[in-house]
Order: structure tokens, then C-alpha cells, then sequence
């Protein structure tokens, strides 16, 4: 910040002190002449002197005090004049001041605001002046900045312009290629021979892509610019990969949802209208197709639980209710449910446990829950005649539960997914069987809210081991 | 004379059930088969003067069991209904010209419903 602009010319303030000057001696020849007028005596008039000497005295003073800090003053109210007028470059030369009390802060204030204000008015003026350096400057920032590749082709259709999110996309690390963008594209971007012909202003499609070892899918698209400009055509690179598994997620969650609300709903209507419109029904039918009616809307309500089980677990709200629960009686539970789904599919089930069973501190229902869940999965994906080892194994400070089946297993690029809410696979093994996809990302959670973790190995066409490993909770979850 | 053959292929255990017991009710003959292959065996293991087949099914859809039953000479005139709960997203004037498809029935049916269409295309009069 310069200062030259500080000029030794009388201030205002410095005309103020010399008029106080002036003033005050008008007084006090006034003062004298009408006290010498009243006394009419000489002891009289030189009081009076004494007094105009006096006020001479404090007009020099306040003088020399003037004189001293006006240049600055002078300068400061100098530059508020030019930045008032709007003076361009006004805002360079407005500098800080030291030790002048509450004018010092006031004024650096006002001076922090002008300079914050300048740098906002250099962006707009970046903005509306394409050619500024400060232009160019802003356009890498907001490009570098960008997710979405951006490449800007010149008219004889080189690469000009590629942004960071561009070249990491296409591995452009060193140098952009020197083949034209449309040859790069039809080359390595699926870029449909169509679209290279076409002549149409904007033109979409989608690439399919590995990108640093994971499959990625791109939606790519071109912009045609029109003759005048310097660039010839403009392309946008957008993964969409997370959009589309939430597509595929949504849509298994309609298909599931629909095919669990309509099995039961239909089963219902099918037996009550028999119920209703049969005549000479015997007893034991009719006993039957009342089970037949209450079991089905037991699965409607379980599978509404669910959803709403899903709906609290996306919000963070599934909460654990641990209490002391004999670790017998959930095993018993485990027994009643699915031991007849063992014996229809003929399978050999072999529960491995301590032999004493402890009480455990857990909410009980969840963890229930969570473990018929992945011995539902082992007895469903398990062919008829299959082997099951369900083993329960206790450290000092875990416990864990442990699902090995003979089934059809999983293919590893699905291993990851598995734990997704509504995810079915695509093994028209696991299609053929019904099942929510909640299941193991229900398992899951029940194991982070308690603390623990839900591990999976598995090899496709072997089988799968699923174990469930919870913390003991210091000095009291052995009762 | 005996009474008509119908074979039911559907995984819907409960639905089968239901099905089977409102047609044997009216004087039919039913086999239900879980799946299309199942089907497929049992058609050609024995006659089966309709067949009701559920759309989706594991290992072989609805509409394939009914192509397969459709080239095979003894179900060349047979009337075949096929089940479907995505009536909407199928190209069913397609696959009643192709297959001569006499029935599509929107799940979820009314069993009452089947036995009058069953009746009309057999022409049977229940065993009273």
C-alpha cells in the first residue's frame, strides 16, 4: 500500500486550529477592550492580558497537536473521497493506522471491508471479462473442481481442454492424446458410430468402464458448439455408477416388495373365498384353510416388520434391548422354527456348543433373529441331502456363532454385496428361491449394535461359513 | 368315460392347493407340478387334456412349458391358461398367436373363477 499521496497542504483540521487561533484572539481583544472600558484602570488591563496570553498559548498548542497527525488524517480522508467516487484502484492505497484510539479501529475496519469487497469485485470483473488472465485463472479453479470430466475439442477436433476428473477418468496423467476426440472415444468409450456421424446438437450414451480396478459405468455426453466458437464441441464425462446400483436396489426393493405383499394377499383371498362360497365343507378343511389364512397374514405382517425394520435401520434408529438371556432357550427357539425346513429338505444339521450354555447379556429377539437368518440362508441354499454345522465358540472376551453350509456359495464379485439391503443374486440358484434380501443386512446390524461383526468366506459351488462374533461385556455378560 | 386331466404347474404351494382342491371339487383330475421342468415330465409321462401353468416359475417359465408342451404332438390342440401377475409388461397377443394360448388369467385369481373357465373349455359338467 502506498503512501505518497500524503501531501504537506493545509488540512481541514489544520484550518480548524488556525481559526481557533484566530478566534480566540478576537476574544480577547474583545475581552480586554471592554474590561478596560468598565475598569477604566491599568491593573485591570493587564489581567486582561494575562488572559489573551493565555488563550494563544492553547491555540498554539492545539496547533502543533494538528500539525503532527494531519498528513495521515489529510491522506485518509484524501482516499475516502477517491473510493467514494469510485475510483478504480482506489482500494490499493488504503493502509492501516497505529495508535489513534477509537479512530484507528474504526478506520481499519472500514478498511478490511474495502479490501474483502475489492476481491469480490475482481472475481465479477473475471466473470465479464473473458480475455482477463483472471479469467482463465477462474475457469481452471471451477473445471479442476468439477466431478464430472469436462473436454473441450478444438475445430479440427483435437483435445484443447480436458479437466482433472477427464484425465484421471481416461489416465490422460502426462499429455492429453493427439488423436481426435471422436477416434479416442469410438476406440475407448464406447462412443456409437452414430453418434460420432451425427450432426446434432446435444447426443448421449453410456460407457461401461474399469477404472482403477473397479467397474464404473459413464454417462458420456456430446455438445455441439456453433461455428463461431473457438472450440468445436464439448463432452461431459459423468459417473453414474452409485446411481445406477441405486436403481437396480430400488427395483429389486419393488419387485421384492411386490411379489411378498401379493403371494400372501392372493393366498388369502383364494382361501377365504373358498371358505365362503363351498358348500358341505368338512371340518378339517375348514380348519385348514383357516391355518392356511392366518399363516399367510403372519408373513404379511413379518414382512411389513421388516420394512419397517429396514426403514429404522437407514435412519440409524434400531435400538437393542439387552437383557440376560439364557443362551439354551435362543437355541431351542432356533430348534422350533427351522427344524422342520431341515427335515423336508433331508439335510444333516450338526449344532456344535460349549458344553455348558451361559447366560448372556443381548436383546434376545434380535439376536435370535439374526441367527435364524443365516441358518434360514444355509438350509434354503443348501441342496436336499446337504450338510449344515451350526457352532457356537466362546473366548474370554467373545462369543461367536458360526453358519458353515455345503450350498451353492457365492461368486465373489457378489461377496461384497451381499450385506446391501435388497440385494438378490443373480444366480438363478438364488432367484428360484423366495427371500427379501433383508436378511443379512438386517444380521449385520444386529451385530454392529451389539458391538460385534458379521464376517462371511465362501467359495461358488463349495459353500459358505457366515459367523457372527460378539464382544462380552466386561466383568458381567457371563451371568 | 373318465374324468379330465388338468395339470397345474405352480411354485406357489398354497395357491396349487387351493387350486387343486376347487377342481377336484368340480369332478376333475388335478396333478400339480412346483416347477416347469417338473411339468414338463409329468405332461409327458401322462395326457393332460388342460394345463394351467403359473408364469413365473424356477427353472422354466410359464411361457417356455407351454412352447415345449405346444410342439409336442398330443398337446397340439390342448387349451393351455397361463398365469401372470405381470400381464402388463408381457407381449401376451404375441404369445397367444404363437403358442395358441386360450387363457390368460391375472394373478392373484379367484379359484371359483378357474373352475368356470376350466369348465367352459371342457365343456364338463361337475359329478354331481
Amino acid at each position: 500500500m502506498s503512501t505518497s499521496s500524503i501531501r504537506p497542504t493545509f488540512s481541514r483540521a489544520q484550518w480548524c486550529g488556525m481559526a481557533a487561533i484566530v478566534i480566540s484572539a478576537l476574544m480577547a481583544v474583545h475581552t480586554i477592550g471592554v474590561t478596560a472600558m468598565i475598569s477604566g484602570s491599568v491593573s485591570g488591563w493587564f489581567d486582561s492580558l494575562s488572559q489573551w496570553m493565555w488563550m494563544i498559548v492553547g491555540g498554539l498548542i492545539l496547533l502543533s497537536l494538528q500539525s503532527v497527525k494531519s498528513p495521515q488524517i489529510s491522506s485518509i480522508i484524501s482516499q475516502v473521497q477517491r473510493f467514494g467516487s469510485a475510483e478504480r484502484n482506489a482500494t490499493d492505497e488504503l493502509f492501516p493506522l497505529t495508535g489513534y484510539n477509537g479512530l484507528e479501529q474504526g478506520w481499519n475496519r472500514l478498511v478490511e471491508t474495502c479490501l474483502s469487497i475489492t476481491c469480490l469485485q475482481k472475481l465479477d470483473e473475471a466473470k465479464l471479462s473473458p480475455n482477463d488472465q483472471n479469467h482463465s485463472a477462474a475457469m481452471d479453479a471451477l473445471l479442476g473442481a468439477m466431478n464430472e470430466g469436462i473436454v473441450a475439442v478444438d475445430q479440427e477436433g483435437s483435445i484443447a481442454i480436458a479437466n482433472g476428473a477427464a484425465k484421471a477418468l481416461f489416465g490422460w496423467m502426462n499429455e492429453l492424446p493427439e488423436a481426435p476426440m471422436t477416434q479416442f472415444l469410438l476406440e475407448n468409450c464406447s462412443l456409437p458410430t452414430e453418434i460420432a456421424n451425427s450432426r446434432f446438437r446435444s447426443e448421449s450414451w453410456t460407457h461401461e468402464a474399469v477404472v482403477q480396478g473397479k467397474q464404473r459405468v459413464i454417462a458420456c455426453r456430446r455438445t455441439l458448439l456453433d461455428d463461431q466458437s473457438p472450440y468445436q464441441a464439448v463432452y461431459q464425462f459423468k459417473d453414474i455408477t452409485q446411481r445406477q446400483m441405486a436403481d437396480v436396489a430400488r427395483q429389486n426393493f419393488v419387485a421384492t416388495a411386490t411379489h411378498e405383499l401379493r403371494t400372501p394377499l392372493a393366498n388369502i383371498t383364494a382361501y377365504a373365498e373358498t371358505l365362503a362360497s363351498t358348500e358341505n365343507l368338512d371340518s378339517d378343511d375348514q380348519k385348514r384353510f383357516l391355518n392356511v389364512i392366518h399363516g399367510e397374514a403372519d408373513r404379511l405382517a413379518r414382512f411389513v416388520d421388516d420394512l419397517l425394520t429396514v426403514d429404522r435401520m437407514e435412519a440409524g434408529a434400531m435400538e437393542i434391548d439387552e437383557i440376560e438371556t439364557n443362551l439354551e432357550r435362543i437355541l431351542d427357539d432356533i430348534e422350533d422354527k427351522l427344524g422342520s425346513q431341515v427335515d423336508y429338505k433331508k439335510q444333516e444339521l450338526e449344532i456344535l456348543t460349549p458344553a455348558k450354555l451361559p447366560s448372556l447379556i443381548l436383546d434376545k429377539e434380535k439376536v435370535t433373529g439374526a441367527l435364524i437368518n443365516l441358518l434360514g440362508n444355509a438350509i434354503k441354499y443348501t441342496p436336499e441331502g446337504g450338510r449344515i454345522q451350526f457352532a457356537v465358540n466362546m473366548t474370554d472376551s467373545h462369543i461367536s456363532f458360526s453358519v458353515k453350509d455345503s450350498g451353492i456359495g457365492i461368486a465373489p464379485d457378489e461377496v461384497d454385496r451381499i450385506f446391501d439391503k435388497f440385494f438378490r443374486s443373480d444366480d438363478p440358484r438364488v432367484r428360484d428361491v423366495t427371500g427379501t434380501g433383508l436378511g443379512l443386512a438386517f444380521t449385520q446390524e444386529v451385530a454392529r449394535l451389539h458391538g460385534g461383526k458379521l464376517t462371511v468366506e465362501s467359495e461358488l459351488n463349495e459353500g459358505s461359513t457366515f459367523t457372527m462374533t460378539l464382544p462380552l461385556v466386561q466383568g458381567g455378560q457371563h451371568v | 368315460m373318465s374324468d379330465p386331466c388338468i395339470l397345474i404347474a405352480e411354485d406357489n404351494r398354497v395357491m396349487a392347493d387351493v387350486a387343486r382342491f376347487n377342481l377336484e371339487r368340480a369332478g376333475f383330475h388335478v396333478v400339480v407340478a412346483e416347477n416347469g421342468e417338473l411339468a414338463l415330465q409329468a405332461a409327458q409321462q401322462q395326457h393332460f387334456d388342460l394345463v394351467i401353468s403359473d408364469y413365473q416359475m424356477p427353472k422354466m417359465c410359464g411361457e417356455d412349458l407351454l412352447k415345449s408342451l405346444r410342439e409336442l404332438p398330443e398337446y397340439s390342440e390342448t387349451p393351455f391358461f397361463l398365469c401372470t401377475a405381470k400381464g402388463y409388461e408381457l407381449n401376451l397377443q404375441k404369445i397367444r398367436e404363437s403358442i395358441r394360448v386360450i387363457e390368460f388369467v391375472n394373478k392373484p385369481f379367484s379359484p371359483m373363477a378357474i373352475v368356470k373357465l376350466v369348465k367352459k373349455h371342457l365343456q364338463h359338467q361337475p359329478v354331481t
